[in-house]
Formats: C-alpha cells, structure tokens, sequence
C-alpha cells in the first residue's frame, strides 16, 4: 500500500553517518509501532513517507546494564523486556508495571522504550516514572554526544528536542534506593487503549512511620507534556502523612494539571482523577 | 438427527486458514479505482462544480458528477429522497458529490482535487428535538419528520388515574458504529454497454439489484449481483452497499473498465450508517401489587440527513417499546427526524435496544420504589402463553419468556446474590473510607418480534434452489447471506435433515441474484427461519420426486416412503435404499434432481390510525441478568458476569448459536459500556477509527453464560426463530440496573463511561448534600 525507503545499517557508526547525511528527512525506527501507523496516517511530522533509518541491526543498541548510581537502557529494549527485566523489577519496579498497560502483548513485544519516548505522547505509560526519576537521555551525533533531561528532550504533544542528526542511543535512570512508588491510571478499556489520566509517584521516608523526606509526583494525560505536581511534592515534604494531609495533597494536586476534553474524556473528570489516583497512593501508605 | 448438533461451521475452515475470499482479495484485469468526492459541510448549497479537466487527464482519471448518472440519481432503500450523488444542497458531512476513477487508488486520490465545488453554507441542525418543526430549516420535507409510528391501547388518563405510583424518566441513547471486521467494499465488472455485475461484502443482494438497475437505468435481469465473503455486517451492509455498489457502477458505466472501491476505515466509520441515537421520555404507571397500569413513551430518533431505512427501524422501535409485558393502557409515539448527521440506519436490535434501555430502566425504577425484588415485578407483569401484547396482538404460541427468566434467576444464583441497593449517602461515606468497589445484580427481560413484520411484509418470502448431484451430494442456493452468523452451517443442517444426506456431503452455493428470486434482505434475524422454510419447501418437493422413482425399486406405493437417517424407508414393504443410491438411480431413470423453494412469511398487519395490530409471526425472549463492580471513586464499571437466557424455539446448532449469544451480548456491552460516536460541532466524526472508536476487547469481556430455551414455533423449521439480534438488545439495561443495585446510581445515558458514572455520582451529591 505505501512505498518508503529503509536504510539498515548493521552499526551505529554507520547509523551516525546516515543520520549526518540525511538528517531529519531520515527517521529512526525502532519497534515500528508508532512509526508505521504514522506513516500509514501520512500525519508524520518528517514529511508524506519519509525513508527510515532502521536501528534493528545495530545490536549495540540492545542492551540494559547497571552502574553504580543508575540503570542504563538501550533504545531497542522492548517493553516486553523491561516489564520482566529483573534489573528494573528490583530498581524501578512502577516501571515495569507502567509498561505493562501498553497496547497489546503484541505492540509489547515490538514497542521500545525509546519510540515511547520520542512519539512524546502526554499519554505515554512509560514517562511519568521517568519524569519522577529525572532520566536523562543521550543524543549521539557523528561528532558530538549530549544528555538531557526528560523534561528538555520533550517539548509538548509529539515534539522533542533533538539533533536533525542525532540519534537516541541511551536512556540513563538513577537508581533511587528505598523509594516505594508506584504507577496508577485510568484508561477507557483493559487492553489496546491510551490512558485518560496517569499518575507516576516514587516517595522516600526514613521509616515508614514517619517524615516524607523526599517525594516526586508525574501526572500524564492532563498537560500538553508530563508535567511534575512540584507544589504538592513540596506541601508533602517533611510531612508525616495523615487523611488531612492526603485531602489537601489530593486538591492541590488538581491545581497543577491543564487537562483537555478530547475524544477519550472530559477536562473535568481528568483533574478530578488526578487527585483520586495520587490519594489512593498515599492511603496505601498510611 | 443432524437438527440439533453442534456440527462445526461449514466456512470455519477457509475463514481460519486465511482462504476465503474477501472483496479486496478478488481482482479483475485491468481494474480501476473509485475515489469519492464529498462534502466537507454538513449543510450547503453546491453553487458550482468545476472539473479540472487537464489535472484529470494528466492523472488518468474520469470524474462522474449527478449530471453523468444514466437512469435516476436515488439510490432505492424506503422513501426514494436519498441522491447516489448532491446535485443542488449537500445535508451531511461526507456525502457524495462526485465520483473519480483512475488506474490506481493513489491516481484516484490525488484526482479528488480535480473537482472544484463551491458550497454556500445553509444553517445546520443537528439535535432532533431542534429540528422538530423547525420553522425554516428543512431537510426533509416541510417539518423534518421522516417517519411517525404509534401505539394506542385503552385510555391512557385512566391508566395514570389508577396508578398508585409513577415514575418518569428521559434516556439518551449514542449512535453507534457497526465496526465490522471487514470494511465495506465492491467492485463493479461492465459487461458490454448494457449489462453488469457487481461483487460486494453485503448483507442483501436484492436491494442492490434495484439500486444499480435504477441508477444505471438498466433492466434488472441485465444486474448480477454476487455476495463475496462477508467479515460481519450487523445491519451495516443492509442498506449502504446499494449506495457504494451504485458508486462502483457509475464509474464501471463511465470507464467500462471494473471497478474497485474499497473504505479505508476511517472512510467506513466517516460514511456510513450507524445505529440511531434516540432520546425516550417515558411514564410508567403501576398499582402498589406491582401491576402496571400505563405506559407512555415519546420517543425521538435520529434519523441523520436522508430517511434510508430509518421508517422501518423507527416502527420496530415503537413496537418493542412497551417492552414484553402486559399493560392495559398504552401511548407510544414515534417520531424519527431528519437532521444534518450522516444517515443513520439499520444495526442489530433496528431501534429497539433503544426502547429497551428505557423501558427496563423504568421497569427497575417502578420495582426499587415499590421495594419488590425486579424479577418478582417482572413475572407479575410478562407476557404469558394467551396473553394481549401492548399492540393488541394474542400471543399463543412460543413464548418461553418466563421460562429464561427462571433459568436465568436460577443460573445466576440471583436468590442468594439480590438484595435492594445500598443508600447513596452511606456508600459514599465508606467510598472516602476506602471502601470505594460496590458489586451489584441488575436484570433485563425483553422481546423480539422475529422477521420483517408487517412494515416490511412485502419482502417476507423467500427463494430457494435444491440440486442433488450424480455422487449423492446436494448443492443449494437462497437469497439470503452468510455475515458471520452461522447460516451457511444450519441450512445445511435442514437440507440435510431434509433429504438424509450427511452434512458433509451438503454444500451452498454463494449468493447470486440470477440463482434464486429475490428473497428478501438478511435482516431481521430472518435467515435461518425464512430460507431454513423455503429449503424444506424445495426438499419437500425434491422427496416427493424421489419416492416417486424409488417407489417400485422398493415395491411400495411412493406415500408410504419417507427418510429415516441416510436412508428412504418404506412402511408398507420394510425394504430400503440408501438415499445416495436412491440418487444414483434417479439420474440413470432420468428422474428431474433439482426443485426451487419458495415460502411467504406468515401473515402480519398493523394499523398505526389505530396504534394496534399483529406486526410480527412470532416472537423470541430473553432475560439477561448482568454483574457488576463499580468503583465509586472513578465511576469505572466492570462487569464481570453475564447470563443471557434466549428462547429461541429450536437451536438447530447449538454451538453457531451460542457464538450469537456471546457475540451479541459483547456487542451490547459496547453498546451500555463503552461505545459512542463521537460528532464534531461542525458535524462530523471525531472517533474516526477503532483506535478512537473503542470496542470491548478479550480484555474487557465479562464471563458469558449462554442459557439456551426452546420453545419450539409451530411454524418454524423444527420450530426454529432466529436468534440475530436479541442478544444484544437488552444488555445496556442490564448493566445500568446492576450499576444502580451496587451503588444507588441511576444511568440515564449510556454507555456507562467512567466519566458518565463519576457524573452521576457527583450530580447526586449535589442534589443529596450529607
């Protein structure tokens, strides 16, 4: 039905080098899932049917390893992979869960964490514990290679800030020891569906009656990006949590999301969740 | 006996292997491609088409407008007002102006921006209690109502003046869209310059017979038409292919090359028709035993831009209104009105799941005030064996109704699991405890009246072709099509049954207008009756030849000759032959071996002066009893069983009928739950695709229970009477009732969305402060 060219290069050097020559008319393909649909839609934002460059080959960039301080993701890990990886089931366990509600077994098994990443969706179930745990993002150039921050790379609905000649080549996750979090949402049906309103939480307390010392809110699905809750991540802090406390967090929290009426929910019924979702967290943690 | 048997599906094997043939996998040489022009506005007055004729040319493309339409621009469904393309005003998003044909669909495509039409908008109306009367916006007609039913029994004042208490109540229904697996699609072959036949995925060959022999002007014997396999239809393929094989027509007529159109479905969802949104206001009066006394209902469809079938839904909706109980005074009116939403049209249930999410809601709303248990209030009410429906017809025959109400009751252990709901107020204080997931048991018991009753009476009969063949093997053919539902498998059953053949040796041949006479559309859950009646016709006639023959080879006089397994059997002599061998000699004594069928549907009537009448042969039931678990919190609904009782007066297969059970009550969960058209302020569809336009998935599919009853028909193939729609007719009420019996909630739109139920919640604490 569509005709479009694919480049696929067996290294990344040669990725890098394609990339140089082709720039943004060369778009990256990874698992295919949100790639093709675009192109099948002609909405890409790279033009009608623009050639892929395919990192299937590149098998350097299949890969997750830990460092001291952090979990290291390749781009080509699926979601499959990272819901089950025992590296992230021990690190960043509303992680695996989070994935866990994309799509189908099928879109799993293609899907990476990266495409989630780069098709910025507000919706996408792999960024708010990403949002929580300030990942960083590494962009190689033929000549160059960068970090940034989650919340620079992504810059609103599908946009993200990149190199018409970069390439993602790594997702950097610090660790966050004793941190209980946790993934919630809300979606119209139990599989193949988008999320109406995600909440994404990691929280740390000395002991586990106590002071909140650090805690660390994302909301998906109701701003043009993730957004961080920072005004209720700082009336939590330093608290011990009581259902007062969980009552005010719940209403502030709506203060700090812009949601919209779409075709999945209402502006309403969005901001209300965002508080139910993030009490429910907290109650579980009285 | 082969009636009876779950026997496995004649088409499962292509169907499973990826074999069968569907529309986009047939091919003609030199085929072409059809792209539609339409229109961008709801509402417009086409000012002026301008062709780019060197554009055209440049493309390869030929473009046919009104003007190029040979015979009558009116694609034939009820009221002839529906234009194959706008010639003067455009009244829905995505009608067809004009039609472009090219050698590829990317050619066909790019050759849409050849036709220039300059539109100059017109006020646009698209909620029908506007369009009502509307005193200068006309769509249809002078006051835009399309069609108006009634009901009128008794004195409607007197039955509310009776009335120890009554309960009123509005309802909103949602278009909803078929989303069959397969999209609409057909490819038009010329045959010279005055013949055609088109191949297409539909539900009713016949009615695009006459829609392309008018628009083509051609004689009807000239139009073939030839069902390819078809991946679901559920209403959706009975009227729109007359439109889209029509399109493919023209531009096979304009070329005389074949034509190909096939949706993508975005196009699909965008164009085609879907179930009517409908809002009902009903009045139930009932005595403080629990006896209803009146009904009332106003009830307004939407019937989109052109009438299409909309008359013939509306009635079926009037008719079910009042739902399957007895009721000594009654007032339904029906009204359908044309707005400027694309046409909507015929789905599964054709206007009565709407009615009946009313009227059980209002069922369970009369019992929770009565505090009598909503099955009790049922049974003093349902209709019994002798008993006068609400349109004054006597039920005498068939009616299981109670008996699926007990199994249900019983299957669903609704004795132990029913209590009255809990009050608003306290579930509300436990849901900020935390306690904030509610079970709940809700019931619905509805009827269908089977067939095309009395409003489509004269298409009730049907053709049929039975031919035994040189090896013992038997080929037939009826006007009626496969969609999915199991046909092909249980006729094969009767003509197997029929002729004492083995099934395996029974085959049909696919559907075509020059094999049999026109038989009627497959709606109406007609199919396995109406063609199952019309082939023991032919095979009764086919015996009847046969013992005929058989007759001295078996030393018997041919009336004492009758089939008994494989074999014909003589009572007098005690001698036998096997049929196949009887066969064999037929064809060595030159014997006739092939019969037509024919049968006319019972008769029916209805007089709408009079609000009554006998609108259908026969009846099925259905109780539905659905379990729910609501989460008060976020208003999500999940619903976790359902028992869906039918009686269906003999299950030919009892394993093609349980796949209908559970795919239509699926279906009517989607319909309660989870599906909805979403419009566009500028009128058109904003939930374009099925990843927009959400339909339950595995994920979200509740533990069916099939209860089956049989209550046979007396004049039913081995009493058989069709069992297409009722299962999703009464699932919606079902779900909102159980939503109610968990958390004290009523649900007076569906689906019941989390968004909707969180609403509800809130708009009772608003009216209910602590």
């Amino acid at each position: 039905m569509y005709e479009f060219e694919i480049h696929s290069p067996t290294n990344l050097e040669e990725a890098l080098k394609l990339k140089a020559t082709f720039g943004a008319e060369l778009h990256p393909l990874a698992g295919g899932t949100d790639v093709l649909v675009s192109i099948r839609n002609n909405h890409i934002n790279w033009g009608e049917c623009p050639s892929l460059l395919n990192l299937n080959k590149i098998q350097k960039l299949h890969f997750i390893r830990e460092t001291p301080d952090t979990i290291e993701i390749g781009p080509l890990l699926t979601h499959t992979e990272i819901s089950t990886h025992p590296l992230i089931r021990k690190h960043i366990p509303p992680l695996a869960k989070a994935v866990a509600f994309i799509g189908s077994p099928q879109i799993r098994n293609r899907g990476t964490i990266a495409g989630n990443m780069c098709h910025a969706s507000p919706a996408a179930d792999s960024l708010p514990i990403l949002y929580c745990r300030n990942a960083k993002i590494e962009i190689q150039t033929h000549n160059r290679t960068n970090l940034v921050p989650i919340e620079e790379f992504i810059t609103g609905p599908g946009f993200i800030t990149i190199d018409p000649s970069g390439i993602l080549t790594k997702i950097i996750i610090p660790k966050l020891p004793n941190y209980i979090g946790d993934y919630l949402s809300l979606r119209q049906r139990q599989a193949l569906s988008c999320n109406v309103v995600s909440v994404g939480v990691e929280m740390f307390r000395p002991n586990c009656e106590g002071k909140i010392t650090d805690i660390r809110i994302a909301l998906g699905a109701v701003a043009p990006t993730v957004v961080r809750g920072r005004k209720t991540e700082k009336l939590l802090k330093n608290k011990v949590l009581t259902e007062d406390l969980i009552d005010e967090a719940s209403s502030l929290i709506q203060t700090e999301c812009i949601p919209i009426d779409d075709v999945r929910s209402n502006k309403s019924y969005r901001q209300a969740m965002t508080g139910v979702l993030l009490a429910r967290f907290l109650f579980s943690q009285i | 006996m082969v009636i009876g048997k779950p026997l496995p599906r004649k088409d499962a094997r292509l169907k499973v292997k990826g074999e069968a043939q569907y529309i986009y996998d047939l091919s003609f040489p030199d085929e072409h491609f059809l792209a539609v022009v339409r229109s961008p506005h709801a509402h417009a007055r086409i000012k002026k088409i301008k062709i780019d004729n060197e554009k055209a040319k440049q493309l390869g493309a030929t473009i046919g407008t009104a003007k190029e339409i040979p015979g009558k621009n009116i694609v034939h469904v009820i009221l002839d007002d529906w234009p194959l393309l706008a010639e003067n005003v455009v009244r829905h998003v995505g009608e067809p102006v004009a039609i472009v044909v090219a050698k590829n669909p990317k050619n066909a495509k790019k050759a849409i921006s050849a036709v220039h039409v300059e539109y100059e908008k017109l006020p646009e109306l698209f909620d029908p209690t506007e369009a009502k009367d509307h005193s200068s916006i006309h769509i249809y007609g002078d006051n835009n109502i399309v069609s108006y039913w009634q009901q009128r029994k008794g004195d409607i004042n007197k039955g509310f003046e009776e009335a120890d208490i009554i309960v009123e109540g509005e309802y909103r229904t949602p278009a909803q869209e078929h989303a069959y697996i397969e999209t609409q699609g057909c490819i038009a072959v010329p045959l010279g310059h005055d013949e055609i036949t088109v191949y297409g995925s539909m539900q009713c060959p016949f009615y695009v017979q006459r829609a392309v022999a008018d628009i083509l002007g051609y004689p009807w014997s000239k139009v073939t038409i030839i069902q390819t396999t078809t991946g679901g239809a559920f209403g959706g393929k009975e009227d729109q292919p007359n439109q889209l094989a029509s399109l493919v027509a023209l531009g096979a007529y304009l070329t005389r090359k074949p034509v190909k159109y096939i949706l993508s479905r975005e196009e699909d969802i965008e164009n085609t028709s879907k179930r009517h949104p409908a809002i009902i206001r009903m009045k139930t009066g009932a005595s403080k035993d629990g006896v209803l006394t009146a009904v009332q209902v106003e009830h307004l469809m939407n019937s989109g831009a052109y009438a299409t079938l909309t008359p013939a839904v509306l009635y079926r909706g009037c008719l079910h209104a009042v739902g399957p109980y007895r009721c000594p005074n009654v007032d339904v009116q029906s009204y359908a009105i044309a707005t400027n939403l694309v046409p909507f049209g015929a789905f599964r249930g054709f206007g009565s799941p709407q009615v009946l999410f009313a009227c059980e809601e209002q069922m369970d709303r009369i019992a929770a005030e009565l505090n009598i248990d909503p099955i009790e209030f049922r049974e003093r009410n349902l209709i019994k064996q002798g008993d006068t429906a609400s349109f004054g017809q006597i039920i005498d025959n068939s009616v299981g109704m109670l008996e699926t109400l007990k199994q249900a009751k019983k299957k669903s252990d609704w004795e132990n699991k029913w209590k009255p709901a809990p009050d608003f107020n306290y579930v509300m204080e436990e849901s900020k405890r935390g306690n904030y997931k509610w079970s709940g048991i809700g019931i619905s018991t509805i009827f269908y009246g089977v067939g095309l009753g009395s409003a489509g009476k004269q298409l009730s009969r049907t053709g049929s072709y039975v031919q035994l063949e040189p090896d013992g093997s038997v080929r037939f053919a009826v006007g009626t099509t496969e969609i999915g539902q199991g046909m092909i498998t249980v006729l094969s059953q009767i003509v197997a049954s029929e002729l004492g053949i083995n099934y395996s040796k029974v085959n049909m041949m696919p559907v075509d207008t020059s094999r049999v006479p026109d038989s009627g559309p497959t709606v109406a859950s007609r199919a396995t009756t109406f063609s199952g009646r019309s082939l023991q016709n032919a095979c009764q006639q086919i015996r009847s030849l046969m013992f005929e023959i058989i007759a001295p080879h078996l030393e018997s006089d041919s009336c004492n000759l009758q089939i008994e397994g494989n074999y014909i059997i003589s009572t007098s002599s005690e001698k036998k032959i096997l049929v196949e061998d009887a066969i064999e000699i037929m064809y060595q004594e030159r014997g006739q071996v092939a019969k037509a069928g024919w049968d006319v549907a019972p008769p029916t009537d209805y007089d709408n002066e009079k609000g009554q009448g006998n609108p259908y042969a026969i009846y099925a039931w259905c109780s539905n009893i659905a379990e729910v678990e609501v989460d008060t919190q976020t208003g999500t609904v999940l619903i976790k069983n359902i028992w869906a009782a039918h009686d269906v007066g003999r299950a030919i297969n009892p394993q093609t009928l349980k796949g209908q059970i559970e795919g239509g009550t699926l279906q009517g969960v989607g319909y309660g739950r989870y599906e909805e058209i979403i419009f566009t302020p500028e009128g058109g569809i904003l939930s374009n695709n099925l990843g927009t336009y959400l339909v339950p998935t595995t994920k979200d599919t509740p533990n069916i229970q099939s209860i089956i009853v049989e209550d046979p028909w007396k004049s039913g193939p081995y009493g058989a009477k069709g069992i297409g729609e009722q299962p999703l007719m009464g699932i919606a009420p079902a779900i909102t009732n159980a939503i109610y019996n968990a958390i004290g909630v009523r649900i007076s739109e569906i689906p019941a969305t989390p968004e909707r139920v969180w609403q509800a919640i809130q708009d009772k604490l608003q009216e209910e402060p602590e």
